[in-house]
């Protein structure tokens, strides 16, 4: 054998070695992005969490509240609000605090009011939040009732809008 | 007189052979790493794996519901054979394998509700493994306080 | 060169191939391995389905009025509210347990307590359990009255 052939059997081993070091590099990239994917398992928790929402704002309408010594829950206090809005409007807001102050692990949460496509009332403590309704008759046609819960909290100085 | 370099015709015969060697030791590499991820992306092992587990969760659901309930699994399970034993789900890849009870079957456990009968059997596309027909679902269905499991005409 | 020459150059250019034939082999084995999934982890999922199953089945916790056939879910029967209930409905098993408590009424209820235990004393290992947990405002149902609670869930899987 010549020298020429030894030089380019050289090469050739060299050029191999650089073909592979560059695929090894592009297959650890599809890896490390192969890695970050994953929505499938939190498609399975986040379907838990709504589940867990609409029960509360179920369970919210249904719990049993003091007002003017009877005992109502808060669907019924609703719909008198929507008879009577100036009248009812500051119980509904304590008992609605009181509420939500028991429930240490929502973090922020709101409470909307719609009649007939009007908002009556709005209670904002939180921010960035996932929206869960429950509907029912009022003397005006029908009246929403929207519960948030929210990833942030606002807190006492949120503002109540009307 | 001595000629040099590869002209010589013992070198090239050598040179000949040494290439020929390179060239099988390439071949059966080659041909040992395509049966390997042949092998690999054939391998039933994690779909055994998933269905087992899927329709043992799928089973733990629908003892919740109360009410009756109509199920179609919407995963194609034409290569396989489902199990409803009376208390976990097992899947085999060929009747004959589910006849010897062979370890290759995967299984998981059912969380059984006493309050509601499972009906054991075997769900397959059809009995005799040669007559395979695509398209196969599983369908369970809850009437009253007994769940069955059957194929999905 | 001679033959025997050319031979042993050969053979010695030959070894440094075999070493790279074989990092090839086994990086593509390792590469291909490394994509294979084997493991299958539900066991969030299982959990999430246990919890439910124990307080929205007609069989679990929940107020079921008999009837008309239906199932209150948020509302918690407290005489339904015990282990043996719980067992009855659901056969225990050697992979999951679990825990509930009303935090209001003081009552803490066990799905498969002695595996509960055990479970819960693996959490912290290597290849060990796992503990989903849970909170969600319910009413309970006593009598004919109707009071709130927080409902407290703790699942250990293994």
């Amino acid at each position: 054998m010549n020298k020429k052939a030894f030089i380019a059997e050289a090469l050739v081993d060299f050029y191999s070695y650089i073909a592979f070091i560059l695929i090894i590099i592009v297959f650890f990239l599809l890896f490390s992005i192969q890695k970050c994917s994953g929505p499938s398992e939190r498609e399975i928790i986040s379907s838990f969490e709504e589940n867990n929402a609409e029960i509360i704002l179920l369970n919210y309408l249904r719990t049993p509240i003091l007002v003017e010594g009877k005992e109502l829950n808060f669907a019924e206090l609703i719909t008198l609000i929507s008879i009577d809005k100036e009248k009812y409007k500051n119980i509904f807001y304590q008992e609605t605090e009181k509420f939500f102050r028991n429930l240490d692990f929502i973090k922020g949460w709101q409470i909307k009011i719609i009649e007939e496509k009007k908002p009556i009332l709005h209670v904002i403590r939180g921010s960035d939040c996932k929206e869960y309704e429950e509907t029912m008759p009022s003397s005006k046609g029908t009246l929403k009732v929207i519960f948030y819960e929210c990833e942030k909290s606002l807190g006492a100085i949120g503002p109540t809008s009307l | 007189m001595q000629k040099r370099g590869i002209y010589r015709k013992a070198q090239i015969e050598h040179e000949f052979y040494y290439i020929l060697a390179q060239l099988l030791l390439i071949v059966l590499v080659g041909f040992a790493l395509f049966s390997f991820v042949g092998a690999i992306s054939q391998g039933t092992l994690y779909n055994k794996n998933y269905i087992s587990r899927d329709v043992a969760l799928i089973i733990d659901t629908i003892y919740a519901s109360p009410g009756d309930i109509h199920y179609v699994y919407p995963v194609d399970i034409s290569e396989f054979i489902i199990n409803f034993k009376k208390d976990n789900v097992e899947v085999y890849e060929e009747l004959k394998l589910y006849e010897k009870m062979h370890p290759s079957r995967i299984s998981y456990p059912i969380l059984v509700d006493r309050n509601i009968a499972l009906e054991n059997k075997i769900v397959s596309p059809d009995l005799d493994i040669n007559l395979k027909y695509e398209g196969f679902q599983l369908k369970i269905d809850k009437v009253g306080d007994k769940l069955i499991p059957d194929k999905n005409e | 060169m001679n033959k025997k020459a050319i031979i042993s150059f050969n053979v010695m250019n030959f070894i440094p191939k075999i070493i790279f034939l074989v990092v090839v082999v086994l990086s593509i084995v390792f590469i291909v391995k490394s994509f294979v999934v084997t493991d299958i982890d539900i066991r969030s999922a299982e959990a999430y389905v246990l919890i439910n199953r124990i307080i929205y089945s007609p069989y679990g916790i929940a107020y079921y009025d008999k009837s008309i056939d239906r199932v209150y879910p948020g509302i918690i029967d407290l005489a339904n509210f015990n282990t043996q209930r719980l067992e009855k409905a659901i056969v225990p098993v050697e992979h999951i347990a679990a825990k509930l408590s009303l935090v209001n009424q003081g009552k803490r209820i066990f799905y498969n307590e002695g595996t509960y235990n055990n479970l819960y004393s693996m959490l912290n290992v290597e290849g060990g359990s796992k503990e989903i947990t849970n909170e969600l405002y319910v009413l309970v149902k006593d009598g004919d009255k109707l009071k709130s609670d927080i409902l407290h869930m703790s699942v250990v899987v293994k």
